[in-house]
């Protein structure tokens, strides 16, 4: 029997009759049969483009900003361009782009195929939450770029409540209502694991992608309603003048801190658990082997979730907030390290002497582990309490924060995409230029980032648009490598359309993957499985996959 | 088409249950951040809570009976019973809950007689915004009972627009010791 076999009390008649074996990009071509849909995998596709879009917005202010500082003097920018430049590129980077980048269109194409599902639990919902995506994120846009926002990314009072010029109010309720989006993909997620499980397919049998997005999921679920407080407070008192956050009216300004971090530092696993799900799927693929510690890669996720919750003043050691609160809370940033460090050396364990096959999919998953332990290892400089007032508010922290999220994250969406495009496609890319573009993305990005640790440790303020000479060197270079990143970034907008029309088209598995997902047709079928297959082996069990790998699809 | 193939080892609450579930985890942690801040602001001031404690506790009476007619819809609604006969309930619940917003309404004018606006005292202010929030949560929820009232819903939409009645019932409960009892 092979692996596929069908249990015969669940792929019912009436479904395999009704199923069409035509790939899911055929099932209609008009702009109305892509944005009525509620295939998760079409809806996948809208939420790549759109945030594609995000991506090169948010880009055109990381421009700005390291062209104006290849200069000490401020020349390019005003400084209230400047401060809107890097608050464009800060919203719309973590917002409209980093938060649901993996999850929005890898974990919703995904998900389902891994678990053996033909959708989400919720298909409508999901598609509502991609139209709220897309109007909060259009809606943010046009305020960033009519008024302006000057707050940063953070919002902090009272500089957003009683100085800032431009549309606080409004950039806030597009961020508010991104984050419906937010809660509606993670509930969606959790339901579709919890219920939509294939016959056999047991939690420890899930891939880790899963594992990582449920844990995602639950971050997203609990931690955004404490961002969506925070931003209802500043409307009550920059809309209705009622006093929260600023003193004057009665408000505590620290307020404001310790809510916007108690969402914003799960944010930043929001971001990095999916991306470890991404990794460890690329590094058990081409070490040829299951992940090594399974068990304990998977509960690190959960680990990794239910810590974040409770970190959030190491954003504050010079806020004023109680010295033994910032002890507890530099303590517990620590432990934090611990499940990432198991998940860091179980890859390690997993490549230890596998016959390792050095695709591009693979280079971007070791650039990821190299930023991301470079950047976790500088988190471990910054939860310190006495190094962290000589690093705060400096581009030390800016450094650390770009090598988790854009070095860690930006770096495992990309790998991602380079892994499973084949599957989404059927088109495989010009393997040579992938790898190129790992190649320069790992140089451009070292060679923007590291100086900022540099620059932070020797004083250089971050958000400041001019500095003293003597730090032009470090700026200019950081700025030499961002043109660096940024091509390695355009590349694969070219090779990979390319690849649409011209590239040899990839069998159901070409990488000898073992996930569920390879043993369905390139690119999947609109209900994904003919039959919802039965499972009998446990994760990343290659045996499996040679059955079905000789079945044509 | 959904494909749901009911399999998933272990699981007996069904999708929507679930996800209406961890909808009201996601209300819970926005109300919990409230009531943090609620009570930080308490920490911070001295003197008894300034509210009218009478009628917070009428409106608390109000709610918790309008739950127990909510409770009697679901009962009511299951497919032992007659056609329409959670209509009586639903909409008592739903009156009850106008009445607790006429209520406030009241103790929001008789606040504004007695100079409890907002302003300095950051209790205050957020006893303005945690009230005002509520009544938001509690307007949907009159609206939803009505509604259901109105057509002859699934047993599984009443007890689902009961669950979200109890939640808004329980955010009250939590809101009412910490905004009128608390001695300071
Ligand atoms: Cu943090």
């Amino acid at each position: 029997m092979t692996a596929t076999s069908t249990d015969p009390g669940t792929g019912t008649g009436a479904a395999r009759a009704a199923f069409d074996p035509r790939p899911y990009t055929a099932a209609g071509h008009t702009l109305r049969s892509w944005l009525t849909t509620t295939d998760h995998k079409r809806v996948a596709i809208l939420y790549l483009i759109a945030i594609t879009g995000f991506f090169a917005l948010g880009a055109v202010g990381a421009v700005l900003v390291r062209l104006e500082l290849a200069t000490p003097r401020p020349d390019l920018l005003s400084a209230e361009t400047y401060n809107r430049a890097f608050t464009m590129h800060g919203i719309v980077m973590v917002w409209f782009f980093l938060i649901p980048s993996i999850p929005n269109v890898f974990g919703n194409f995904l998900i389902p195929l891994m678990i053996g599902a033909r959708d989400l639990a919720f298909p409508r919902l999901n598609l509502l939450s991609w139209y709220i995506y897309v109007l909060a994120g259009l809606f943010t846009i046009v305020t960033l770029v009519k008024g302006g926002v000057d707050t940063g990314w953070t919002f902090y009072t009272p500089l957003s409540t009683q100085f800032a010029n431009g549309h606080v109010l409004l950039a806030a309720a597009g961020v508010f209502t991104a984050g419906f989006s937010s809660i509606l993909t993670g509930l969606n997620f959790i339901v579709t694991i919890h219920t939509m499980r294939a016959p056999g397919m047991t939690w420890f049998r899930l891939p880790i992608f899963v594992w990582s997005h449920y844990a995602t999921s639950i971050l997203l679920v609990l931690a955004t309603p404490v961002l969506a407080m925070a931003l209802i407070l500043i409307v009550a008192e920059r809309g209705f003048g009622v006093g929260i956050f600023d003193p004057r009216l009665g408000g505590d300004p620290l307020l404001f801190q310790h809510l916007f971090w108690f969402y914003s530092h799960p944010a930043v696993y929001i971001m990095v658990l999916p991306a470890m799900g991404v990794v460890t799927e690329l590094i058990s693929t081409f070490a040829g082997r299951a992940v090594f510690g399974y068990r304990f890669v998977a509960y690190a996720s959960l680990a990794i979730a239910a810590l974040g919750f409770l970190v959030w003043g190491h954003h504050m050691f010079v806020s004023g907030q109680s010295m033994y609160a910032s002890v507890v809370f530099s303590f517990l940033s620590f432990l934090v390290a611990v499940p990432s460090a198991v998940k860091v050396y179980n890859w390690a364990a997993t490549l230890y002497r596998a016959e390792i096959r050095f695709t591009a999919p693979l280079l971007y998953g070791l650039s990821f582990i190299g930023l991301f332990v470079f950047g976790g290892l500088t988190g471990l400089i910054l939860a310190s309490l006495a190094l962290d007032v000589h690093a705060h508010d400096t581009t030390f922290v800016v450094a650390h924060f770009h090598y988790i999220m854009v070095g860690g994250a930006v770096t495992a969406y990309l790998g991602a995409m380079h892994f499973w495009w084949p599957k989404i496609t059927g088109r495989l890319y010009p393997d040579a230029l992938a790898k190129l573009s790992v190649l320069l993305l790992y140089v451009g990005f070292n060679l923007t980032f590291f100086p900022q640790y540099i620059l932070g440790w020797l004083g250089m303020p971050r958000r400041y648009h001019e500095y003293p000479a003597e730090f032009q060197v470090w700026h200019l270079l950081s700025t030499a490598g961002a043109g660096l990143l940024a091509f390695a970034y355009l590349l694969p907008l070219v090779y990979l359309p390319w690849s649409l029309r011209w590239g040899q088209r990839a069998g159901p598995n070409p990488w000898g993957a073992t996930g569920l997902e390879w043993r369905v047709p390139s690119p999947p079928p609109t209900h994904n499985f003919d039959r919802i297959p039965t499972v009998t082996w446990e994760a990343y069990t290659p045996e499996a996959t040679a059955e079905t790998k000789d079945t044509p699809p | 088409m959904t494909g749901r193939t009911g399999a998933g080892p272990g699981t007996t609450a069904s999708p929507g249950q679930l996800g209406l579930w961890l909808f009201l985890s996601t209300e819970v942690m926005m109300f919990g951040a409230l009531l943090l801040a609620i009570t930080l602001a308490r920490l911070g001031r001295s003197g008894a809570a300034p509210f009218d404690k009478g009628l917070g506790a009428a409106n608390t009476a109000i709610l918790l009976t309008s739950s127990l007619l909510v409770a009697v819809a679901v009962e009511r609604s299951g497919p032992c019973s007659g056609p329409g006969r959670a209509r009586l309930p639903l909409v008592g619940a739903a009156a009850l809950g106008v009445a607790f917003l006429a209520v406030k309404a009241v103790e929001y004018r008789a606040d504004f007689a007695k100079g409890l606006v907002p302003g300095p005292d950051l209790f205050v202010n957020l006893y303005y915004v945690a009230t005002a929030l509520h009544a938001v949560h509690l307007t949907i929820g009159v609206a939803l009972l009505a509604g259901l009232a109105l057509v002859r819903p699934q047993p599984s939409t009443v007890e689902a627009a009961g669950l979200y009645w109890h939640f808004v019932d329980l955010v009250w409960v939590f809101l009412y010791p910490a905004l009128y009892l608390v001695p300071g």
